[in-house]
């Protein structure tokens, strides 16, 4: 909803709103420590005991790996457990137990931290030396008879300590459900935005903001398959289901070499598999959102299948709004998860996954768009030897987008998109203190004509059609992880980078001397087939990880990264509908140096990890847009654009309270991100060649996560978010031409709209029927209904001979949903 | 059991202070921000008809203010055949020139001499073809300047493009001007002689661009709303509304598309973000000058509607209504005077020479 306040504009007035912000926040948080040790809640989670188990081969000989086999338990009544996850050294990589509680795992020879976690049971922790195969049987027991304080992470607490690679957040769906969110649905984009380093434009805008990248910067995966448009509702939620979710991880620092393609972060989003023993499933109806998850053995303990869906109903909030616009206007949206899993052997399996998503909205008689999203993949995963192992994947993604205006004179439609093959192939080589990844990916890019059409029967608008490139990246990439110690780890690797361009294509020829335009054009080649431009580079990537005792660790890293397809826009922030630009003879590919350096401690046996990260990227060739930029059916797409240099530095700080009756985190970001135009013509030059802030710097990012666990399931749950305004471009002057008041802008992005400030609630608890397995999640979104700004505009008040500054909020209230959910099945 | 909820309790306590703690964040904030000021703004626009011709030359000033009109610049015409004609300033930044129009074939470009600096536009040429606008009103009742249904005058216009395959680029400004008598107050002694009436002009709706590219389209006609404004007792009258069509070039209807964009900018998710708007002039010796505004030539057709007092579907109160029994200085200043009823609108005594209404 819109809402339109009248000169509330800030220009740079940060620092007094920064101070006091940040006051706040370090006093909420402080509150929120005292309150533990003032008013007694118990915290009686036990600190955490690592039994330690050694496993011997005598004499035979040595192995590389060997086998760990068990069985896993209820201890207060001996039935066996099934769906026991099993994380090893940090990590969740699938391993569950089967239905009668029995689990085997592959695992190099050497020491191992081995946890066993079901919700609502207390974690077990073993030290494993594993020296020969050995059998390790397990008993859990029930944490909701005993205690009013839940451990929420789903990994071992000192993964920061210990994982070797810096800026690396993991989460499973347990952890993202205890972040309020809008519409109430557990949401991955939603808790990476409460997580240092991760922000974005504002409310209401597709995409995230990592570490001063832009949105089109992060590699974002499903099961390591490209998703291109992986936002709903305007980006306020994203297409990944949580009740299909298993876990995601983000790199925000180091990239490994085995992803590429992007200059800034990764994104890999982990689906589930569906249950190989029983048939299960849930459904919710919510106030903004109804879904519905079904999982079961197709054929028992080999094939299994998971099917979620969402769906909309959001279009009953938009009538309760003032606004006739917003009366007027429509929304829809989907999402559709389809996980296939087949067991041919112990060491062999298939995965298929398919997701589909689609967004429609409609702005009043104004504009509206549609799009749909369709990402297939097939995924065959071999043990080949007990050393090697080997994933191989095929994947198809298709991506149509539609633009609308049903204007009362000539309504038009604008169509296009864009579909690609992705293939890759990995391979894990385990050796006794080196693990190597090798392996290659190629990725063949079709970009769909871009067609102007009417949009009804009565519309003058001529069809127009304008092609499109295509193109192909591949890579072959190599990396190693050394562990010479215990206190010491190393990765290296490299990707070797190549994109070529493909005709069709028509590449036009620009008068010299001269910034090159429309008017400026002196002719065309046209290149039928075969390579049109090659790019290609190295890409070394490196980190380390020094841990110099128990709670203490440095780690660093440093990528390159090349970057080949993005999208442009010149709306004020990323929408649903951004183009996806190949690069081109004109628009070179952007490429990245990323430098980090963190420090990590834990405190308390891990009851408390906390962490500093600095960050620095350097990005050539990075997208800007020239001033009105006319982007659509533009077959010279180049001469609306410019390219430049980007500059991203900072440092994260975050606090984390990992148990007890109170859990959560702060988290701190100091991020800037800048941008220069390096074009030769200073008449095209944005701000005259000078660095300015991009349109999603915020320097000061605050975000504090609080989950009150109340006992018997149920949690209350705060978010709190605070970030400087972002840039705008602002006015220098007024004038008037032919009787009309004009705003004259000054340089791009030089003021700043005022701070942002938000908080989030929920409450989740048990249904209201004894005998089901039924949960409510009732949320609030914006509880203080601030109206923060998403943008300013200047206009004239009647008849008044000046403009006057009016700020634009997306969600100018709070936002409250209600979501009841059923489950069946075990 | 009662262990759980007395801590329960505490939670809950927490987390209310936790919550409230926040609630006074929000603050108002003043717009502070650096301003430019002396910027030159030239318009000028020359049409075909033998009205005259208009340019103003003024400068930006702090943000917040009216522009401020330069009266001492050297303002001239020049045509592609070396001829060149002088404006005259009129005060207030205004310069006019008489008895020339533009005529197809010939190109025209505007020199601007001021403080030794020559500022001087591209030339332009007359476009060939123009449309053809039919007027008509409503009056309804719809949600307007609030949510709430309002007595709204809407002026459209049903335009018929030629039956060409040439680039047509419309513009259109629309002028409303209406009648407003004053109160004859006749005093005790012998009646003075009636007051001259009012006919107040000004632009409809002040920042409205009514635009349309004929080029990539086969719509030879179409209904375009022209202007819209809240029915209120200037309607009492006749009342008429000019709709002057502009048939421009392609470089002129870029400019004002741009325009458009940057004051329909309503800072919403799709919005283009705004940036300067340059035209077609610049400082010949140093190009590095910013100079705003445009030269325009265009293919001028004018064409009018009135409505009367029996076209007005809503009640409309007179409060100049002469009344033996209300006492003179009883009357409204606007009843008394066209100054005060004008309101900063152009106003004059002597009805406009297309005013035929009896």
């Amino acid at each position: 909803m819109t809402v339109k306040n009248q000169n509330i504009f800030s220009g740079l007035n940060v620092k007094s709103q920064l101070t006091r912000g940040l006051f706040k926040v370090i006093l909420l948080f402080g509150l929120t420590i005292l309150t533990q040790f003032f008013l007694g809640i118990p915290n009686l989670q036990a600190q955490t005991e690592f039994t330690e188990v050694k496993f011997d081969q005598g004499d035979l000989p040595k192995r590389a790996q060997y086998f760990l086999t068990g069985k896993v338990i209820h201890l207060e009544n001996g039935e066996p457990l099934s769906g026991v996850s099993i994380h090893i050294d940090g990590f969740f990589a699938g391993n569950n137990t089967d239905r009668i509680g029995q689990y085997v795992l592959s695992l190099d020879s050497g020491r191992h931290r081995i946890v066993f976690r079901q919700f609502g049971k207390r974690p077990v922790h073993y030290l494993i030396e594993l020296y020969g195969d050995g059998q390790l049987d397990v008993g859990l027991v029930n944490l909701d008879f005993e205690l009013e304080a839940f451990t929420v992470e789903a990994d071992e607490r000192d993964r920061n300590i210990r994982s070797p690679i810096t800026g690396v957040t993991k989460m499973d769906i347990n952890d993202i459900k205890l972040v309020p969110a809008f519409m109430g649905e557990p949401d991955v984009f939603n808790v990476l935005q409460s997580m240092p380093g991760v922000t974005s434009v504002g409310e209401g805008s597709a995409g995230m903001n990592i570490r001063g990248g832009q949105a089109d910067q992060n590699l974002i995966m499903m099961n390591e398959t490209i998703v291109l448009s992986n936002s709903h509702a305007l980006g306020f939620l994203s297409s990944f289901n949580g009740d299909a979710l298993q876990n995601f991880t983000l790199y925000k620092g180091a990239v490994p070499s085995y992803f590429g393609g992007r200059s800034s972060s990764a994104l890999n989003i982990e689906m589930r598999k569906g249950s190989k023993e029983n048939w299960k499933g849930s459904v919710s109806l919510g106030t903004a959102l109804s879904k519905v998850m079904v999982e079961g053995p197709i054929v028992p303990e080999k094939t299994s299948m998971i099917f979620a869906s969402r769906l909309s109903n959001a279009n009953w909030l938009l009538n309760k709004a003032n606004e006739v616009d917003v009366q007027n206007s429509k929304i829809n949206f989907h999402d559709i998860y389809l996980g296939i899993n087949h067991q041919f052997t112990e060491k062999n399996n298939l995965d298929f996954n398919l997701l589909n998503t689609g967004d429609y909205f409609r702005f009043s008689n104004q504009f509206g768009f549609d799009w749909n999203n369709l990402v297939g993949s097939l995924t065959s995963r071999n043990l080949l030897t007990d050393d090697l192992s080997l994933v191989g994947m095929v994947a198809y993604g298709s991506f149509n987008n539609g633009f609308f205006e049903p204007s009362v004179v000539d309504p038009s439609k604008i169509e296009n998109g864009l579909y690609y093959y992705q293939g890759k192939i990995t391979g894990l080589l385990t050796l006794e203190k080196v693990d190597i990844n090798f392996g290659a990916e190629a990725i063949q890019y079709q970009m769909r004509p871009e067609f102007l059409s009417p949009l009804t029967p009565e519309s003058g608008i001529a069809a127009k059609t304008v092609q499109k490139e295509r193109g192909m990246e591949y890579a072959p990439f190599i990396s190693a992880d050394w562990n010479p110690n215990e206190s010491l780890s190393f990765s290296g690797g490299i990707r070797y980078s190549n994109y070529v361009q493909q005709g069709p294509d028509s590449i036009f020829r620009y008068e010299e001397g001269v910034p090159i335009s429309r008017l400026t054009i002196v002719g065309v080649d046209f290149v039928e087939s075969g390579k049109v431009v090659k790019y290609s580079g190295f890409e070394p990537r490196f980190s380390f990880r020094w841990t110099f005792d128990e709670v203490n660790s440095i780690k660093g890293g440093y990528s390159v990264m090349n970057q080949y397809l993005q999208t442009i826009s010149n709306a004020t922030g990323p929408t649903p509908i951004d183009l996806w630009q190949l690069s081109t003879t004109y628009i070179k590919p952007q490429r990245s140096h990323n430098a980090s350096l963190g420090f990590f401690r834990n405190f308390k046996e891990d009851e408390w990890s906390t962490s500093f990260e600095g960050f620095y990227r350097t990005t050539a060739n990075q997208l800007e847009y020239r001033d009105f930029a006319d982007l659509f059916l533009n077959p010279h797409i180049e001469t609306e654009l410019i390219q430049g240099e980007g500059l991203a530095y900072g440092a994260e700080l975050l606090i984390q309270k990992n148990t007890g009756g109170i859990t959560g985190w702060l988290a701190y970001t100091f991020s800037r991100s800048l941008i220069r135009t390096t074009s030769e013509f200073p008449e095209i030059q944005v701000n005259q060649g000078n660095w300015f802030a991009t349109n999603f710097d915020k320097p000061h990012n605050i975000s504090l996560v609080t989950n009150f666990h109340i006992g018997r399931g149920r949690t209350l749950n705060t978010n709190v978010n605070f970030s400087t305004g972002r840039p705008v471009t602002g006015l220098s002057s007024n004038y008037v031409v032919g009787g009309i008041f004009v705003p004259n802008f000054g340089n791009r992005n030089e003021f700043r709209i005022p701070n942002y400030f938000r908080i989030d609630f929920s409450y989740l608890t048990n249904g209201f029927v004894r005998k089901w397995d039924d949960k409510i999640n009732f949320s609030v979104y914006n509880l203080t209904g601030r109206r923060n700004a998403y943008s300013v505009f200047f206009q004239r008040e009647g008849r008044i001979p000046r403009l006057v500054p009016y700020q634009i909020s997306i969600l100018g209230s709070a936002f409250p949903s209600f979501t009841y959910t059923v489950a069946f099945g075990k | 059991m009662i262990k759980t909820h007395k801590i329960s309790f505490r939670f809950i306590l927490v987390f209310f202070l936790y919550l409230l703690l926040p609630f006074s964040c929000i603050d108002k904030l003043d717009f502070v921000g650096e301003t430019e000021e002396g910027q030159l703004v030239i318009y000028g626009l020359l049409t075909d008809t033998d009205e005259k011709q208009v340019v103003n030359v003024s400068q930006t000033t702090i943000f917040g203010f009216p522009p401020k009109g330069v009266p001492n610049a050297q303002v001239s015409l020049l045509t592609s055949s070396g001829e060149r004609y002088s404006y005259f300033s009129i005060g207030n930044g205004d310069y006019e020139l008489n008895d020339v129009k533009a005529i197809e074939g010939k190109s025209y470009a505007l020199e601007v001499v001021l403080d030794g600096n020559v500022y001087l536009s591209k030339y332009e040429s007359v476009p060939k073809w123009q449309a053809e606008d039919v007027l008509s009103f409503t009056f309804t009742n719809e949600p307007f300047r609030t949510e709430s249904p309002e007595s709204v005058f809407t002026l459209n216009s049903e335009t018929t493009l030629p039956a060409t395959q040439d680039p047509i680029y419309l513009r259109w400004t629309v002028e409303e001007t209406y009648f407003w008598p004053l109160v004859w107050l006749k005093g005790t002694g012998f009646p003075p002689p009636p007051p001259p009436p009012c006919f107040i002009s000004d632009a409809i709706e002040p920042n409205r661009l009514n635009l349309f590219d004929g080029s990539g389209t086969s719509t030879r006609k179409a209904t375009f709303v022209m202007g819209k404004r809240m029915v209120d007792n200037s309607f009492l009258y006749p009342f008429f509304f000019s709709v002057k069509q502009l048939s421009i070039n392609r470089e002129a209807y870029e400019y004002w598309e741009k325009i458009k964009i940057v004051i329909n900018n309503q800072g919403s998710l799709f919005d283009i973000p705004p940036a300067p708007v340059f035209g077609n002039i610049s400082n010949v010796e140093d190009r590095n000058e910013i100079v705003l505004g445009y030269f325009e030539v265009a293919k001028t057709k004018v064409t009018r509607i009135n409505t009367t007092r029996a076209d007005v579907p809503f009640y409309l109160v007179d409060p100049c209504l002469w009344s033996p029994v209300i006492p003179e200085d009883s009357y409204a200043a606007e009843c008394r005077s066209c100054a005060v009823r004008a309101q900063g609108r152009r106003w004059t005594n002597d009805a406009p020479e297309w005013w035929k209404f009896d």
